[in-house]
């Protein structure tokens, strides 16, 4: 794992501004996770997946409209949102599928996060965003409190009424 | 979940770094299932799109473009400029619209004589045109860069033209008529000259006096007194007969039609009678005050005792275009019929 907030990624964002590829790869490596939750609090796993690399091909071209380089982690989530809204939109006329049609293709271990991330996007939006970063992703409180704009208290509350909420939704006992 | 439990949960769920012990299982379970779903970019390899890099050199290419457009675009105004404001000495003036009686060119020195009902669009030089209606009979006494003359006996013209004041006069039985960059209509006999101002500022000058009429405003000269102060042409008649009557006759008896008739948009007429001296002008003066406020420090009194400085800056406040802004008159550079002329003349707004 790659920590996002203990290192300052300003000269990262200017290298690659200026065109330097190989700055924005590590970008890619780094913020990858957290545009990768953004994207699965909102869409189906596979969905998610394939729309991480167009998120990045458009922050690549848009580099320059970013002001302040420290914000390079929100700044691409918030594209991430939009990407989404859109991608949902553009879909919205196909039948959803089961949410367990996964399960007749991959492991049993793989339908269960199906089921989890399912039950996750069931949720307030408040908690969705915040519980997919943590759990899927392993991002910290202070991480995402950076990549989603909220203070640390709300992560934390958010953290911790979403998990209460989550496990309730999946029937799970203590 | 014991509240010991529910610390250590809460903790991990801040810092998953900060160790699992004594975590709520089913969180830890949880946490395993969904990080098969985590998203690693080793096995996504980003292919950036290879106009990615030229994008910057696609800025510069355009801002070029953007810069050399803009130089184009400012030269050209100057070289237009150039042209239209300098015209060859002598150079007759192109006839543009005539009936077939009518000469083919203006010349200098030769007389154009309009008969009948039928008129004639003359292009004064570059700056402008000039409608003769027939029944006109005017001459070309000189033409130069931007000083051009002209001579007219009698008829009607309307001209339009767009350039520094004092290019284009016109000499007539009563006086002189010199734009100041503007478009007017001006009727001219024997005796008298007559101006109607659509746009800009028109100078009366007659050797007695001289007269300067906005736009939206009349007035006329005769040879044998000073040129008539303007008259806003939204001035009710009984306002404008007894200013011109007053005029002729320098009659108290008028002063108490133009007190009563007089409204807001007609103070700029009682200023300049005001200015002219005459009898009754105390009365001038108090109802143009009771109409439109002095400035500070300003009196009518002190007016009246002969305070021009102040009569001036009365005038001023009076929010009329100023006499040289030829440049904001811009729209009588364009064709009259894409700048159809303008029904409410800028000083009427104040009603």
């Amino acid at each position: 794992m790659r920590p996002l907030t203990t290192r300052d990624y300003r000269p990262v964002v200017a290298a690659a501004r200026a065109g330097d590829e190989d700055a924005f790869a590590e970008l890619y490596r780094v913020f990858g996770r957290a545009v990768h939750g953004t994207l699965l609090a909102r869409l189906p796993a596979s969905d998610a997946a394939d729309l991480v690399q167009d998120v990045f091909i458009q922050a690549w071209s848009r580099l320059r409209e970013l002001r302040d380089d420290s914000a390079f982690g929100a700044w691409i989530c918030t594209i991430a949102r939009r990407q989404a809204a859109s991608h949902y939109r553009s879909r919205r006329e196909f039948v959803s599928l089961p949410a367990n049609l996964a399960a007749r293709e991959g492991t049993h271990v793989q339908a269960e996060a199906h089921a989890a991330v399912a039950a996750i996007q069931d949720l307030p939006e408040a908690y969705r965003e915040t519980l997919t970063l943590r759990l899927v992703e392993g991002l910290t409180g202070s991480e995402i409190a950076s990549v989603t704009g909220l203070t640390p208290d709300s992560v934390r509350v958010n953290l911790h009424r979403g998990f209460t909420m989550l496990r309730a939704r999946l029937g799970v006992t203590s | 979940m014991t509240n010991q439990r529910d610390d250590k949960t809460i903790a991990y769920l801040w810092d998953p770094h900060a160790g699992a012990g004594g975590v709520d299982p089913a969180l830890l379970a949880l946490e395993k299932e969904l990080a098969t779903l985590s998203f690693d970019a080793a096995e996504r390899p980003l292919p950036l799109p290879a106009r990615s890099r030229s994008t910057a050199r696609h800025a510069i290419r355009w801002w070029s473009l953007a810069a050399a457009a803009v130089v184009l675009i400012a030269a050209s105004g100057v070289w237009f400029s150039q042209w239209r404001w300098t015209w060859p000495a002598g150079r007759p003036w192109v006839v543009s619209s005539r009936p077939s009686a009518a000469p083919a060119e203006f010349a200098v020195g030769a007389p154009f004589v309009l008969p009948g009902n039928e008129s004639a669009v003359v292009n004064v030089a570059r700056i402008g045109t000039m409608r003769v209606d027939g029944g006109s009979q005017l001459a070309l006494r000189s033409t130069q860069g931007t000083r051009h003359r002209l001579a007219m006996e009698y008829g009607r013209i309307s001209l339009r033209v767009w350039a520094p004041p004092g290019s284009v006069a016109i000499q007539t039985p009563a006086g002189e008529v010199i734009d100041l960059g503007c478009e007017f209509d001006l009727d001219v006999d024997a005796t008298s000259a007559r101006v109607s101002v659509r746009s800009g500022w028109v100078q009366l000058d007659n050797g007695i006096a001289e007269s300067l009429i906005p736009a939206g405003a009349s007035s006329g000269m005769t040879r044998n007194r000073a040129p008539g102060v303007p008259v806003f042409d939204t001035a009710v008649p009984q306002f404008r007969d007894a200013v011109r009557r007053y005029e002729a006759t320098l009659d108290v008896a008028y002063v108490d039609a133009i007190v009563t008739h007089a409204r807001v948009g007609d103070v700029l007429t009682l200023v300049t009678l005001i200015a002219r001296g005459g009898p009754g002008t105390d009365r001038l003066g108090s109802r143009g005050a009771e109409l439109w406020p002095l400035p500070d420090g300003v009196t009518v009194g002190g007016i009246l005792r002969g305070d021009r400085d102040g009569l001036w800056r009365w005038r001023d406040t009076l929010e009329l275009p100023p006499v040289k802004g030829w440049l904001r008159n811009w729209r009588d550079a364009l064709p009259a019929w894409l700048v159809p002329r303008a029904a409410v003349p800028p000083a009427d707004r104040r009603r």
